[in-house]
């Protein structure tokens, strides 16, 4: 095997593996799962549960 | 840092704004609801760095919606050092209804009267230091859009910061004063901050404020028993309201000089919209719109002047060769423009992209690859994993490009807030309101944020149900899938036209959407259809600057993917449909026997009444690998296809007539999987239809995770995602198959709408 093969196997498995650490970084720090930013989106709601569940307690509270 | 929050109507303009002062990018819409969650950019012209708050816009601090409780939250909790209160200048009266509110909270404020070039131009005008000086609370002219007045504004911000405010209420003056005074000396007494304001909201018997204090309930009850009006009764909070606005009336309006003295002046928009907005016309214009939009994008006959005019072909004119090659240069241009027929803005656009930039660019790379002598692996993963996979996801830029022009042109204009006005009336016949258009709406762009606006509806089954039905507005992501699969029809069948094809499954999709409301708010999520009030803005050119910044938006989200989750997930797939079980390299010819072809084989009889599993024999199983592929981003299934179909070209026996496997637009991959499984036009539309309705992506599902807040009713999410897309694409399948079959659907149809309605009737009798 060249050395420049033996090369792409490890620049193709260290995308992968970033790509995939990334999301799950994002993920748990709460942030925009997908990892785009839009403005349009202005999402960084996706996983923060604390927020929304306190924001659901107040939700229940209103008048429907 | 100190902290100022940008509080005020919706569509007055905080946005603009927040963008403005912090340099930041935010999306900006002229529609009320734009803004659904707080966020925080930094000001730094004034003597220290300002965290600056952009708040969701509200009538009222009495909140009936989510996004309204954020904005009232942040204010009284999070203690801001300023607030500013933006009023649209154009709109006075209305928006001081909210000034009188903020008033009663102690916190510094200041008022930026927004729109003051509007109101100008208009011929009226404000005295903005007499308001200031009736008001009691410091008042600058600005225009947001314009950039007029920042830095005054922010100077008056700052130095009203550095001063401690007590509330101050216009209802000193109303019947109430008495009672409420009593209130604020009760929970002065016990502490509560900003007693003003919530003795204000205890007497109106806001539900927020009962719950938190109840202990003083029984207190305000006795003082309450001591008041009766002759008009209102005991209606308090219709009592303040009425307090509220005939003090504004009263003492603020008459700052306002209006050019003509006349009560309702009719404007260019209120002209405009007795035709856009009528009862009878209202919808066909709408349907109009958008069939022009999609012509414009995707029509490879513009305006049919080919066929109006019968026009030559490049051909014909001698200005393609035998070989079907271009005989110069500025031939392959005039291509990308011309051929029998002048193609729309959007398909120009395709053509030169990728015809002329990323055809020129990737082939060179892939030629490069080929000629460097590495093994047939290294090229093949370089060449037909990764560059396939990521250009064919390029390639489609120009088109979700010029869509999304189209789309922010209407919603930058106004026109999109008429839409969901004229939608109102169908809307509420199946359970909704007009509001919930609006998300719907921007589905059309991307899931996530259409499913975080779903904030702005106040019940809670029509948001579930709104959150449900998202998905099928077909976002950017599956517009490949739409147009390489249309594309692939058009040029291997002969049938039809890829812009028809592309509209037909948009109104698909809409029409999912609407059946599924029907049934959800007939059965499980029944309930009253919320009244639907939404202020109309005013129509007016699109900002140049807006449009930039959507399209910039949307450039970043694609090019991001493809340069992440798109390159990874060809690697992966390349790698699974390369290697077989006991990791032996296998080459194109050999994919059958590979890991993904195992997987996907072993799935491949569930989706066979869809048109698209174990009809189509041994590789079939491309199109099951597309599809759950798909669940990770949408882009991936054109990412697929693309990797897939260039190991189907080396298939044995394949010989597809002007087949380049190497063109960008993903075409001739689907073309190569039509040629192997011998797909049929049925098969591939009600896989369009399965990709459009079923999960979405994954950050849409953990949006509406986060969204729909009980773990069972997100469960039950996916099923419905899964269980209507089963339904739409064996559907699909099944009448483009044996047209008899319709026969069959529509008696189920009328058997499910007739169980409802005597299911309902018997709810109501048993009631």
């Amino acid at each position: 095997m060249k050395l420049i093969e033996i090369l792409l196997i490890i620049v193709a498995a260290a995308i992968v593996v970033s790509v995939a650490a990334v999301a799950v970084i994002n993920r748990k720090k709460g942030r925009n799962s997908c990892g785009c930013d839009c403005s349009s989106c202005g999402c960084n709601c996706c996983a923060s549960k604390t927020r929304e569940a306190k924001s659901d307690d107040e939700t229940k509270k209103l008048p429907q | 840092m100190i902290k100022f929050a940008l509080a005020g109507n919706p569509n007055c303009g905080k946005t603009t704004l927040f963008n403005s002062l912090t340099g930041s990018t935010a999306h900006v819409g002229n529609w009320p609801g734009v803004t659904v969650d707080k966020r925080e950019g930094i000001y730094k012209k004034c003597e220290e760095p300002v965290s600056v708050i952009d708040l969701p816009g509200i009538y009222s601090l009495s909140p009936y919606t989510p996004e309204e409780v954020i904005a009232r939250k942040y204010i009284l909790d999070e203690k801001p050092d300023c607030v500013i209160n933006i009023v649209d200048a154009t709109n006075l009266e209305r928006n001081l209804y909210l000034t009188t509110q903020i008033m009663e909270i102690d916190v510094p404020m200041v008022i930026a009267l927004n729109m003051i070039d509007a109101l100008e131009k208009a011929g009226d005008k404000i005295d903005a230091k007499e308001l200031e000086k009736r008001l009691n609370i410091p008042v600058v002219k600005i225009s947001a859009l314009k950039e007029q007045g920042l830095d005054e504004l922010m100077k008056r911000a700052y130095e009203a910061s550095k001063i401690e405010r007590k509330g101050e209420t216009v209802l000193g003056e109303s019947a109430l004063k008495h009672l409420i005074g009593d209130v604020r000396i009760a929970l002065s007494g016990q502490n509560v901050e900003n007693p003003l304001f919530h003795a204000v909201k205890l007497v109106e018997g806001d539900e927020l404020e009962v719950s938190a204090h109840k202990e003083t309930l029984p207190m305000i009850d006795e003082f309450k028993k001591t008041f009766k009006d002759d008009v209102f009764g005991t209606d308090f909070e219709a009592l303040i309201a009425d307090g509220r606005y005939k003090y504004i009336s009263g003492k603020f309006s008459p700052v306002l000089k209006r050019k003509s003295e006349a009560k309702f002046v009719e404007s260019r928009s209120d002209k405009a919209d007795k035709v856009i907005t009528h009862r009878v016309w209202g919808i066909p214009i709408f349907l109009l719109v958008l069939f022009a939009i999609f012509h414009l994008t995707f029509s490879e006959n513009f305006l049919y002047l080919g066929s109006i005019f019968n026009l030559p072909t490049l051909e014909d004119a001698g200005l393609i060769n035998a070989e079907g090659e271009a005989i110069n240069y500025g031939v392959r241009w005039l291509a990308c423009i011309y051929d029998g027929a002048v193609y729309s803005p959007g398909v120009i656009f395709n053509n030169i992209w990728n015809d002329m930039i990323v055809g020129e660019l990737f082939g060179f790379i892939q030629g490069g690859v080929e000629n460097s002598g590495m093994s047939e692996w290294a090229t093949g993963l370089i060449n037909n994993g990764i560059i396939d996979g990521v250009s064919s996801v390029l390639s489609f830029l120009p088109w979700i490009l010029t869509l999304f022009l189209f789309f922010s042109i209407l919603e930058d204009s106004g026109y999109m807030a008429r839409i969901a006005f004229i939608l109102d009336k169908m809307f509420r016949k199946f359970g909704l309101s007009g509001r919930a258009f609006m998300p719907m709406i921007m589905g059309f762009g991307c899931s996530v944020p259409a499913i975080i606006n779903t904030r702005t509806l106040a019940d809670e089954k029509e948001r579930t149900a709104t959150i449900r039905v998202i998905p099928f507005f077909s976002c950017g992501a599956k517009l490949p899938i739409l147009t390489a699969i249309a594309g692939g029809i058009v040029a291997y069948f002969g049938v039809g036209n890829a812009d028809i094809i592309t509209y037909g499954m948009y109104l698909l999709g809409i029409l999912t959407a609407v059946l599924s409301v029907l049934i959800m708010r007939g059965t499980t999520l029944k309930g009253e259809t919320p009244p639907f009030i939404m202020e109309l803005p005013a129509y007016h050119a699109p900002q140049f600057k807006n449009l930039m910044l959507h399209l910039w938006d949307k450039t970043k989200h694609f090019v991001k993917k493809a340069f992440t989750i798109i390159i990874a997930s060809t690697i992966v797939i390349w790698v699974l449909t390369h290697f077989s079980f006991n990791w032996k390299y296998l080459a194109d010819e050999q994919i059958n026997q590979s890991i993904m072809a195992g997987i996907s084989q072993l799935f491949q009889p569930i989706f066979t009444p869809l048109g698209f599993g174990s009809q189509l024999g041994e590789y079939g199983w491309v199109f099951v690998v597309g599809a759950i592929a798909g669940l990770i981003a949408k882009e991936n299934v054109i990412a697929t296809f693309a990797t897939l179909g260039a190991c189907l070209v080396a298939v044995a026996g394949l010989d597809i007539t002007g087949l380049d496997i190497n063109s960008e637009d993903g075409i001739d991959a689907v073309r190569a999987m039509i040629q192997v499984t011998g797909i049929g036009v049925p098969g591939l539309i009600a896989y369009i239809a399965f990709n459009m309705t079923t999960i979405p992506c994954f950050a849409a599902v953990a949006t509406a995770k986060a969204e729909l807040g009980s773990k069972s009713r997100y469960k039950l999410t996916l099923l419905f995602w899964l269980l209507t897309s089963y339904i739409v694409s064996s559907l699909v399948y099944t009448v483009g198959s044996w047209p008899w079959c319709a026969v069959l659907w529509a008696a189920a149809l009328a058997g499910v709408i007739a169980f409802i309605v005597v299911r309902n009737k018997n709810v109501k009798i048993k009631e």
